[in-house]
């Protein structure tokens, strides 16, 4: 018998023959094995319950819509039933987004994968169920890119990253998945199709995608993104540099952010995890490695080159083997699988803050991490910057003590961080969104006035509340 | 993480811990470590081979995902959920293609940790009804089909009395393509070696042996090693990428022993080609199989053999080599467990493909049927170079 930790509804049998009617039953499932594969995403607290049996919730069904009729029939039905209603991208969000707290059903949109590009306004049309790292091998392979490459690639969906606010390693000259987008198509309460077009800019009324954009499943059903593209890089230049200490590493990287160069990649990393990624480097050792990749017009990238060089003027030059060794294992995700049985938890924070709080932020949040018992590492890395500060990527493990249990220890991790990061005025997500793990601090951070009008933009959509009921507190 | 350890970065990070938090982990990192079972591992990967895995891309539903099965393979042997046939249906749902290994930081094959699974499930006679048909016929005939009025095509068979090569035509080629075991043996013998073609209907065993019916795996195994080392063949020419793989590895490691020198028909032209000035103006693209690719370890020979024809432009799809996209063929239990879905990954290759080429060339007769199904313009290597030969290749 497989528990559930999380569930909050009743269960509600009779909604399957129903779906089964409306859609067709080869598209709707009640197995168990398929209840359990979509009562979690990749929250990594839930795996530890995962391990003895225990699952967060488990839906009453799961639907594979085929297009976007059968997704408007079921947004149709859900409404009609009062039934929640939780999206399913890759599942690889991190903080129980897709979670189906209050059971009903869940909608994986996976089969909505075609890829259409335009070559001659540089977009790709493609559905929200798309997989990131097929969407890039496709666009490669006609002579393109998207330049969105989350550590997730492999697994996660475009639907995923537009309702998550996602971000890629190549950040620094592609942007986000906001920069992205220029247009959708969107189910919505009560069933209707909202379409915005694919227009280089429109200042036609509210631009509604944005309603869209880290709205975690919230406020519509995504079936199609178009996506700005571009050419395949020409060429790319791999540099790196050790600094004395961080300060002066997000100086050097403050100054090209300033300069109007635009590196794709620029990676630094504290004290430790220089250890990692410069093992090659001996004198890298106790300071503070930078990686940065070029990539793009060969002129144009030469000339940025001089300016990262200037830069890092009074940084060591440590060539391109740090840069290459990164391009390598960096999808090399085995955290989760080489701890979590071994009783250590392992998660990552990654917040926002400006240039003039940065370093004291990392500095308290290190220590917050650190001044919970039964911690083993915490460390951290910058790898998107702005002209105006810095995403940190904090990383942390602990082994709980035997006065603590793994879930106490985590969630006192996580209200430290969380805590230390307000008191800074920072953001407390920059791209893994809120989903469940941070909803309690979604108020304090964006502040009473927006979360009430948040949750009144909620009801005004979905009024009976029945996509993703329970995400974001709302 | 683990290498960090090992590359001793990790001892750093960890300094700032205190004394009894270190060492109950640095007791862990060494001792218990090694106990996480592979099974555990993957299944609390965050699905990082998915975008390769064919089932997973096409089916588009997270039970049948690599991770997927492997939660579920969990949850059956933990007992935390019933062995019954629905509850393990999902570890039918794989093409046992491995391309999950290519992009997996463990080097793991989906296939490989789930089959002993299906190995215990199919003692206790737990296995998806569909595949009950096929279980039969596997049990009476020692093959997929019941092919006992198929004989090869040969018809200067009896004149060869020394016989360098065996060719083992194999369950689809003699249910589908009989007639080519002619054509074959002629190319064969135009690269210099005389050849007799195994007339009997014992498949290879591979599908026995994915299914996790070991002991019928060998059972027809070792019949068929007897039959084939009685012909005191040097070389055993096969034309299916299963069959080979099954000859080389899978009999080696049930200690059945086949003596001679095993060759896919693929491989055997690669080396033998060098002699024919072959040409041909056409556009063709490829359909690399898995088996080859990955578990073969040849990646890039079709390619390889392709490229040596002059005149021939090659278009390689967005999937190939290692990173080859699997179709299910008929010698692949999901073909008898979901047609449906069976039908749909192949319908998805078979578009990529076209979108290049109007010629596809296949290295496995399981992929021509699948291909020729759906209507695609399709050639099996071997044919492809006896037409070339012949002069016979059409110029497009
Ligand atoms: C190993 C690993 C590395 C990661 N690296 C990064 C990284 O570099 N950058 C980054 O930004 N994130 C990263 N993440 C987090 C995660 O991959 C992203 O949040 C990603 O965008 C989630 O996409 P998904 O398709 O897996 O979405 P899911 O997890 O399935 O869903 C996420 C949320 O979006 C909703 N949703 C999904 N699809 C739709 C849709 N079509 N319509 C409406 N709602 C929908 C869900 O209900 C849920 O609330 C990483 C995660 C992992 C496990
Ligand atoms: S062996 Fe092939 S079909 Fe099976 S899980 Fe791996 S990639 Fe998927
Ligand atoms: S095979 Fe490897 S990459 Fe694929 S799910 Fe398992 S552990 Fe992850």
């Amino acid at each position: 018998m497989v528990k559930e930790v999380m569930r909050k509804a009743p269960k509600r049998p009779e909604i399957v023959e129903e779906l089964k009617k409306l859609i067709g039953s080869r598209k709707v499932s009640n197995n168990l094995t398929d209840l359990i594969s979509y009562s979690h995403d990749y929250w990594p607290i839930t795996f530890t319950w995962l391990l003895n049996g225990s699952l967060p919730a488990l839906p009453d069904v799961v639907v594979f819509p085929e297009d976007a009729r059968d997704v408007i029939q079921v947004v149709k039905f859900a409404y009609n039933n009062d039934v929640p209603l939780y999206v399913y991208g890759g599942g690889s969000g991190v903080l129980g987004g897709a979670v189906p707290e209050y059971g009903g059903i869940v909608m994986d949109i996976k089969k909505f994968r075609e890829i259409k590009i335009n070559d001659i306004d540089m977009y790709v049309e493609v559905g929200a169920g798309a997989n990131g790292m097929i969407l890039e091998e496709f666009l490669n392979r006609h002579g393109f890119t998207l330049g969105h490459f989350p550590q997730s690639l492999y697994t996660s969906t475009v639907g995923g990253w537009i309702n998550t606010k996602a971000i890629g390693q190549f950040s620094v000259k592609y942007g986000g998945i906001e920069d992205m987008l220029l247009g959708l198509e969107v189910v919505i309460p009560p069933g209707e199709l909202l379409e915005i077009k694919p227009n280089p800019r429109a200042a036609v009324g509210l631009d509604l995608k944005q309603l869209f954009i880290e709205s975690e499943g919230l406020f519509g059903v995504l079936t199609k993104a178009y996506l700005k593209i571009w050419p395949y890089p020409e060429k790319r230049i791999l540099l790196s540099y050790v600094s004395d200490n961080l300060e002066d590493a997000l100086k050097s990287v403050r100054e090209i952010m300033l300069s109007g160069a635009k590196p794709a990649v620029i990676r630094v990393y504290d004290k430790i995890e220089t250890l990692k990624w410069f093992h090659m480097i001996k004198k890298a050792k106790g300071k503070v490695g930078t990686i940065i990749i070029l990539e793009g017009d060969e002129d144009l990238i030469e000339a940025e080159k001089i300016i990262v060089n200037k830069a890092f003027k009074n940084a060591l030059s440590t060539g391109e083997e740090p840069a290459k060794y990164w391009l390598e294992n960096r999808f090399n995700v085995k955290e989760i699988s080489d701890y979590l049985p071994l009783g250590i938890i392992i998660d990552t924070i990654e917040i926002s803050v400006g240039w003039s709080k940065a370093i004291e932020l990392y500095n308290d949040v290190i220590n917050a991490i650190r001044s919970v018992d039964g911690t083993l590492i915490a460390f951290a890395h910058a790898s998107h910057f702005y002209p105006q500060g810095v995403c940190f990527y904090f990383i942390f493990g602990g082994l709980p003590s035997n006065k603590s249990s793994v879930l106490d220890y985590y969630n006192d991790v996580w209200e430290s961080v969380m805590s230390t990061v307000i008191k800074h005025g920072g953001a407390i997500s920059h791209h893994h969104g809120i989903g469940r793990m941070r909803a309690n601090w979604v108020e304090k951070n964006m502040g009473k006035v927006a979360y009430h009008l948040f949750k009144k933009l909620k009801q005004c959509i979905d009024d009976k509340g029945i996509l993703n009921r329970g995400n974001m507190g709302v | 993480m683990f290498e960090m350890f090992k590359d001793k970065w990790i001892l750093e990070a960890l300094k700032g811990s205190s004394l009894g938090t270190k060492l109950s982990a640095i007791k862990k990192f060494i001792v218990d470590k090694s106990k996480i079972d592979n099974l555990t591992k993957c299944a609390l990967c965050p699905n990082m081979c998915r975008f390769a895995c064919p089932v997973s891309v096409v089916h588009a539903r997270e039970t049948t995902s690599p991770s997927g099965k492997s939660r579920i393979a969990l949850f059956l042997k933990k007992n935390y959920i019933e062995k019954n046939e629905t509850n393990i249906r999902p570890l039918y749902y794989c093409l046992a293609c491995d391309s999950c290994s290519v992009s997996c930081p463990y080097n793991f094959s989906v296939n490989e940790l789930i089959r002993p699974l299906r190995e215990n499930y199919y003692k206790l006679a737990i296995y998806p009804q569909e595949l009950r048909e096929l279980i039969t016929m596997l049990k009476e005939f020692k093959c997929i089909y019941n092919l006992s009025n198929k004989k090869p095509d040969i018809k200067n068979e009896e004149n060869i009395n020394i016989h360098e090569a065996l060719l083992y035509p194999g369950c689809i080629m003699m249910k589908y393509y009989p007639n080519n075991t002619n054509v074959l043996s002629k190319l064969l013998e135009i690269m210099d070696l005389s050849v007799k073609v195994f007339s009997e209907m014992i498949d290879c065993g591979f599908l026995a042996y994915e299914l996790g019916a070991h002991e019928l795996f060998l059972e027809i195994a070792s019949e068929l090693a007897n039959k084939i080392n009685s012909y005191n063949a040097k070389y055993l020419i096969t034309v299916c990428p299963e069959c080979t793989f099954t000859f080389r590895d899978v009999y080696h490691d049930f200690k059945i022993k086949l003596r001679p020198k095993i060759y896919h028909i693929a491989e055997f032209i690669n080396e033998r080609m060098e002699g024919f000035a072959l040409k041909q103006n056409l556009k063709v693209t490829i359909h690399d199989s898995s088996t080859l690719a990955i578990k073969l370890k040849k990646p890039n020979l079709l390619n390889d053999i392709l490229k040596r024809i002059e005149g021939l432009e090659v278009i390689l799809p967005v999937r190939y080599g290692l990173n080859t996209f699997e179709i299910v063929g008929e010698n692949s239990f999901l073909y008898w467990v979901d047609r449906d879905l069976a039908y749909e990954i192949n319908k998805e290759r078979g578009e990529e493909l076209s979108k290049f080429a109007n010629n596809i060339i296949v290295a496995s007769f399981a992929a021509k049927k699948s291909f020729e199904d759906l209507g695609y313009g399709v050639k099996e290597i071997s044919e492809f170079i006896w037409d070339l030969i012949n002069g016979l290749g059409e110029s497009k």
